[in-house]
């Protein structure tokens, strides 16, 4: 029970939601960037919401399906299409043994997450199956997806659930209902990004505070799963500072010397010596992950509280999600 | 700003809505490590509900948590109004470290780190040396006497933050940075020291090379090295070197 | 409630009888059922419609619509099987899924009725041509609420 890479696209990697408990052993989280969209394709299969899918970025790979399977596809949309005809997102695909899976254009986002029934059949490394792809460890040996991998299935050849439409349509078989996934995550054009005072954001001058709040903040190319480098007005310290050493944590904005702020993300080092401004809340951090490099945001602040009931708020939201999939997936 | 200040002036301060951070002071103390030790061994002996993790750095203890577990164990009949996930890792916190009892002198392992000094295994020994006037066979001397402590492990998995270099051989790192070093390579960066436990580009001034893998990602705990060890160098000559690193290859 | 065991008795006894419509009402729960325009031996027809009552007691299940006849002409409506919000296109800025003037084949997604997060395409049900479109985009509907008006084949 397996899917063959017959290609391998920019950047496909297995990842969870994180390998937690090992950062003071300098042992970094990574997991998926855009949390929500994995959360939402394992539901969709009836999977544990924790399960390991793949992370596709920007341009896809190509995926020969070597047994029926049932699957989902969320985040962005980079065109998925099985055997060449376009197939929904955000709903449970059944793909039989024999197609192939492929994916196209990026019409929007930049991240898109495949999740499998029963996941895939890949040792945890310290309780993770997500890839540190610069520690070579995790995931699919340590590394991104390449030409020729195959991928094992945990489940046994599936049959089709009872609850997917008896047409074959497209390739696939399908839901009549999809999730409506704009409470978790959107694709809007430079969005605003939720965000508390960081640490030493009372250490910034006046100006660079009023600037970062108000100005447009474009993500360069220099930026990648381990941050995102932001061009926009440059951002001072009131005076020269070193700072000693410390823990950081996903969503970050620290401003090395020349002013240029960095969001941390998921496969951040577990600790950084730079100034931090501000804390991106946490709710906000699959938003930033849906944006590419050459596009700009908005940072916009929030108190602590408000931050934390909106991600209660959320966590509620999944959950009721979560019944409701179950609900029109059991008959 | 959402700040709470406890006894010993211990100030804990949020770290965005999933962790928060308790500084014990500004600079680099003995007795600032030992209040961080303590508080970072009671907390992981006895997790909090929504408890996930802890990182230890110079100054302070950051603690990460899940929100929604932390709100999910206060009682039922608060679920109603909103509950602040800090608020409520605050108060624990600030009852461990009002009933702390800071008087107890930590336990330190030592660990020692055999090196195999200069030639093709240290290509910086001898800028060092003659920055400071001194022999090559100085410099290994200073460095494998001094006792060093973890203050923390960061930057990569299982590199410890090492305090303790003598004044004698600190050295300012180098202007351009390699753009890979060995794993295992022992550096020096301004007041600095430390192992590479993984190749990274970087701009250490390299002396030394260590046979043994500090990172372990089968184990667990998956680093040589823990916040709190005292290290020691030891250094070995290029046979016992090799004899130790096809003793590591076997594991 | 209405047991659906007992409702999947009624459609078999419609079947035989030749009824071509029922509407019943039992303890507060409405049910219509109407077989206008599609084959009376169509197994999968008489599947739909009981779990339309399913959709009734469940209020999650999407299904194809419900229709009723609106008058003695070929005008028939096509109703919510479902409480929910009612969405005219698939994404904001997409074109609706049906117009005003528009033909529509029995399969074709007309609308989609929101709840509990999850989009449920309700199918035409029916051929002809659409000819009023009752509620607008982001409504709040009933179970059994007139969503479109067809001329039906």
């Amino acid at each position: 029970m397996s899917m063959r890479v017959s290609k391998a696209g920019l950047l496909t990697s297995i990842q969870d939601l994180g390998r937690r408990g090992f950062q003071q052993h300098g042992v970094i989280v990574s997991g998926a960037m855009d949390s929500y969209s994995l959360q939402i394709a394992n539901l969709l299969v009836g999977n544990d919401e924790k399960e390991a899918g793949l992370e596709v970025t920007l341009m896809g790979p190509t995926l020969e399906i070597e047994s029926d399977c049932l699957v989902a596809i969320t985040g962005g949309d980079l065109t998925p299409s099985v055997n060449g005809k376009p197939v929904p997102m955000w709903k449970p695909l059944f793909i039989p043994k024999g197609s192939t899976l492929s994916f196209g254009p990026c019409k929007t986002g930049c991240r898109s997450y495949l999740s499998v029934a029963g996941g895939f059949a890949i040792d945890e490394v310290l309780n993770s199956k997500s890839t540190y792809l610069r520690g070579e460890i995790g995931g699919y040996k340590g590394r991104a997806l390449q030409t020729d991998d195959v991928l094992p299935l945990s489940a046994p050849a599936a049959s089709k659930p009872t609850f997917l439409s008896n047409e074959l349509i497209n390739g696939v078989y399908t839901s009549s209902w999809s999730v409506n996934y704009k409470e978790f995550v959107h694709f809007t054009k430079k969005p605003s990004v939720r965000v508390m005072n960081g640490s030493q954001f009372d250490l910034f001058t006046a100006e660079s505070k009023s600037h970062f709040m108000k100005e447009p903040f474009k993500v360069s190319n220099q930026s990648d799963r381990m941050g995102y480098r932001m061009d926009g007005p440059s951002l001072q310290l009131q005076e020269k500072k070193e700072l000693l050493s410390e823990a950081v944590s996903q969503g970050s904005v620290q401003v090395p010397p020349d002013g240029n702020p960095i969001i941390l993300l998921a496969d951040r080092q577990t600790t950084g010596g730079y100034p931090k401004i501000a804390q991106v809340i946490t709710v906000d951090l699959p938003l930033l992950a849906q944006v590419k490099p050459g596009e700009s945001i908005y940072f916009s602040h929030i108190s602590l509280h408000e931050a934390e009931k909106i991600y209660l708020e959320k966590e509620q939201m999944l959950q009721e999600l979560k019944i409701a999939i179950n609900l029109v997936s059991t008959k | 700003m959402n700040q709470t200040v406890t006894k010993a002036s211990a100030v804990i301060s949020p770290l965005g809505d999933s962790a928060l951070v308790i500084t014990f002071g500004d600079s680099i103390q003995y007795d600032i490590h030992k209040q961080i030790k303590t508080c970072k061994d009671s907390i992981e002996l006895n997790p909090f509900p929504g408890f996930v993790e802890c990182v230890p750095a110079f100054t302070n203890l950051t603690i990460f948590y899940n929100p929604l577990e932390v709100v999910a164990a206060v009682g039922k009949k608060q679920k109603k109004e909103f509950v602040s996930p800090f608020e409520v890792v605050s108060s624990i916190i600030q009852s461990k470290l009002e009933n702390e009892q800071t008087e107890k002198e930590l336990n330190h392992r030592t660990v020692s780190i055999p090196v195999c000094y200069g030639g093709e295994y240290g290509p910086d020994l001898e800028y060092v040396a003659r920055h400071h006037n001194l022999t090559p066979e100085e410099v290994i001397s200073i460095h494998s006497e001094g006792e060093y402590l973890a203050y923390m492990i960061g930057f990569a998995p299982g590199f410890p933050f090492l305090g303790g270099l003598s004044e004698k051989i600190a050295t300012p790192r180098r202007p351009s940075p390699r753009t890979s070093i060995p794993a295992g390579s022992v550096g020096i960066a301004g007041m600095q020291t430390g192992v590479y436990p993984i190749s990274t580009p970087g701009g250490w001034q390299l002396i030394g090379q260590t046979p043994i893998k500090l990172f372990l990602p089968e184990q667990n705990p998956p680093s040589l090295l823990q916040a709190g060890d005292i290290v020691k160098f030891e250094p070995i000559s290029k046979e016992e070197y090799q004899e130790i690193l096809a003793k590591e290859g076997e594991k | 409630m209405i047991n659906v065991r007992e409702l999947q008795e009624v459609v078999s006894l419609m079947n035989e009888s030749g009824i071509q419509k029922l509407h019943i009402e039992h303890e507060g729960t409405k049910v219509v059922i109407d077989k206008a325009g599609i084959p009376l031996e169509d197994p999968a027809v008489t599947e739909v419609k009981t779990d339309e009552v399913k959709a009734a007691a469940t209020e999650q299940s999407p299904q194809d619509s419900m229709s009723v006849n609106a008058a003695d002409n070929n005008e028939k409506q096509i109703l919510s099987p479902m409480v929910g919000t009612f969405y005219a296109k698939p994404e904001a800025d997409a074109d609706p899924f049906v117009q005003v003037g528009q033909t529509v084949e029995r399969k074709d997604v007309v609308c989609m009725i929101e709840a509990m997060k999850l989009f449920n395409e309700v199918d035409a049900g029916m051929e002809g041509e659409v000819l009023e479109i009752l509620v607008k985009d982001g409504d709040v509907v009933e179970f059994g609420q007139p969503l479109f008006t067809v001329k039906s084949r």
